[in-house]
């Protein structure tokens, strides 16, 4: 099966339409990014990793800062601004690019298998902080994952099976949980 | 942003320390090979200028003959009246000084030394550029007497009197002895090659008489008062020396006029045409070193795909990533620059004293080049910054 072309819409704009700096902007201002190999710029620290966000949103240096450490203390970060990815676990570096994600106050969190790189232990951590902010921020989740223990935070799950949709699941949970797809 | 762009820029040249240096090689070698190449040129043709001012300056100097050089049989000597009719009757002269050369042995102080005596008036240091470092120039009786007095060069003063005092001592030439009223400062070498300072200056009269015995003056030399038109003054110097020689319309001159302008002008010229030269072949490098930048980045650009995909997909626009790596280039282009201007500092002193020319710093042809190696880091950068800038978010992600 073949992969289409479509369109999304989002915040009230359709993506077909957009020019490319447009598109640039939509991210810019809705929406975070955590990759499943973290994709944080090499031998640059933590902090700022985070800042990069604000940086293209020019933000002053003072408040760039001030935000990327508030950013990184929210992912339970303190005292590691200071280290570059190659010193820190595969965790930590998916932590900062979780705040790198949330610092610019995301609508929508876009994750491509944030676990798929981490242990099931590391992977429950990462998976709960997520969680967290979905329901502390409102931000809403979008996950893509195989596993279904990952699947299982979310409150919609749809499955994909060949790039065609097979179900679409609400779930009734007590707690606000993220939405996420699965990937068969 | 742009700022920032800036800091972005230097944190990657400092990451990647050898290879930027490396990069920037072309461009230091560039800079600095134009810069030194110019300023060398610049301090030999100024170095030419100042041994042509040495001669004097706003000079024609009348000869006799029709070529330039030693006068021709037949044609007849000029008189030191022929000096005083140029000074009262044509305009825009400021003096003329009639010249006679003779070569003889001087002695004083024990010793000998063979040297130029050159006999004239006081205009002669008007004409000339003489000045008087310590003594005094000849009296009026003195020069109308003859008397036996003379000035000396420095290079003269230093090899017959060495740390003696030379004013008031007797000085022998040929069959008379002269005072030594004056040592004269020294000039240096010549524009031919020549030491000017080894002379030895009489009152007309006194050489006429006492050494080359006759009433002839070798040379006429005319100084021109400033902003004077040479041309003209020329033109009307060779009516009044036709006159004053009684040449009919259909004889050639039997004299002739040379101008130190010119010969400063045609000098001059040729190290300027050679400093051009050199700069342009230098100017090559430059360019070869833009090329070697471009390279890099084209490099750095493929190397950093995975970087520039975080940045997009975070929200950098295209003008925000182009930006970037254009200031990259640029900042490495303009280090580069500013490397070579210091470098070519120094390379100027030490060459420029090696070569025996003024260092003249010249400010234009610095900054010139220090932007125009910025402005190659605009040329070369901008594609491999374009490059960056167009990539597809999501193929630079995935890019390994």
């Amino acid at each position: 099966m073949k992969l289409l072309p479509g369109n999304i819409c989002f915040a009230m704009c359709m993506s077909s339409g957009l020019s490319r700096d447009q598109r640039a902007r939509l991210r810019r201002r809705f929406l975070g990014f955590v990759f499943q190999g973290y994709n944080l710029l090499a031998r640059t620290s933590a902090l700022e990793n985070v800042e990069l966000p604000l940086l293209y949103r020019g933000e002053s240096a003072a408040a760039r800062r001030e935000a990327a450490r508030k950013a990184l203390a929210s992912v339970g970060l303190v005292g590691w601004e200071k280290h570059t990815p190659a010193e820190l676990s595969g965790g930590q570096q998916q932590r900062v690019a979780i705040a790198r994600a949330i610092v610019t106050q995301p609508a929508v969190l876009l994750a491509d298998e944030p676990t798929g790189n981490l242990d099931t232990q590391r992977s429950r951590e990462i998976m709960d902080l997520l969680t967290t902010l979905n329901v502390e921020r409102g931000i809403t989740l979008v996950m893509v994952t195989h596993e279904p223990d990952m699947a299982a935070y979310a409150r919609r799950v749809v499955r994909f099976v060949d790039g065609c949709i097979e179900s679409d699941q609400a779930k009734a949970s007590p707690a606000p949980a993220p939405a996420a797809a699965e990937v068969a | 942003m742009l700022l920032n762009s800036l800091l972005l820029a230097l944190r990657e040249i400092r990451r990647n320390l050898l290879r930027s240096f490396l990069t920037i090689l072309g461009i230091v070698i560039g800079v600095s090979a134009v810069i030194t190449m110019v300023t060398l040129g610049n301090g030999a043709t100024q170095s030419v200028q100042d041994q042509i001012a040495g001669l004097g300056s706003n000079l024609l100097m009348v000869r006799q003959g029709q070529r330039q050089g030693p006068g021709g049989p037949g044609s007849p000597a000029f008189k030191e009246v022929d000096a005083e009719a140029i000074a009262t009757q044509i305009g825009g002269v400021k003096v003329v000084a009639p010249e006679v050369h003779a070569a003889v042995t001087v002695i004083a102080n024990g010793r000998n030394w063979t040297t130029n005596v050159t006999g004239s008036t006081n205009a002669y240091f008007v004409t000339n550029n003489w000045k008087v470092a310590t003594g005094r120039i000849f009296s009026e009786e003195e020069l109308q007497a003859g008397a036996a007095v003379c000035l000396i060069g420095e290079t003269l003063r230093r090899e017959l009197f060495s740390t003696a005092p030379a004013l008031g001592q007797q000085l022998r030439v040929k069959q008379f002895s002269c005072e030594v009223i004056g040592i004269l400062v020294a000039k240096g070498q010549g524009a031919m090659g020549n030491d000017q300072d080894d002379t030895v200056l009489v009152p007309l009269h006194t050489l006429q008489r006492r050494v080359t015995g006759s009433l002839k003056v070798s040379n006429l030399l005319v100084s021109m008062q400033d902003n004077t038109d040479s041309e003209h003054l020329k033109a009307s110097l060779t009516q009044l020396l036709r006159e004053r020689r009684k040449l009919a319309t259909a004889d050639d001159n039997n004299f002739n006029i040379l101008d130190t302008k010119q010969i400063a002008d045609t000098l001059s010229g040729t190290t300027k045409i050679m400093t051009t030269l050199l700069g342009a072949v230098a100017a090559v490098s430059l360019l070869v070193g833009g090329i070697g930048i471009m390279n890099i980045m084209l490099v750095s650009v493929s190397e950093r795909t995975r970087e520039i995909g975080v940045r997009l997909a975070i929200g950098a626009l295209e003008r925000e990533v182009l930006l970037q790596f254009l200031i990259e280039a640029v900042a490495l282009a303009a280090l580069g620059g500013l490397i070579g201007v210091v470098l070519a500092t120094g390379a100027s002193i030490v060459l420029a004293m090696v070569m025996g020319v003024p260092y003249l710093f010249n400010l234009a042809i610095n900054l010139l080049s220090f932007a125009f190696s910025a402005g190659i880091g605009v040329v070369f950068g901008f594609m491999p910054a374009r490059r960056a800038a167009q990539l597809n978010p999501i193929e630079a992600l995935r890019h390994e």
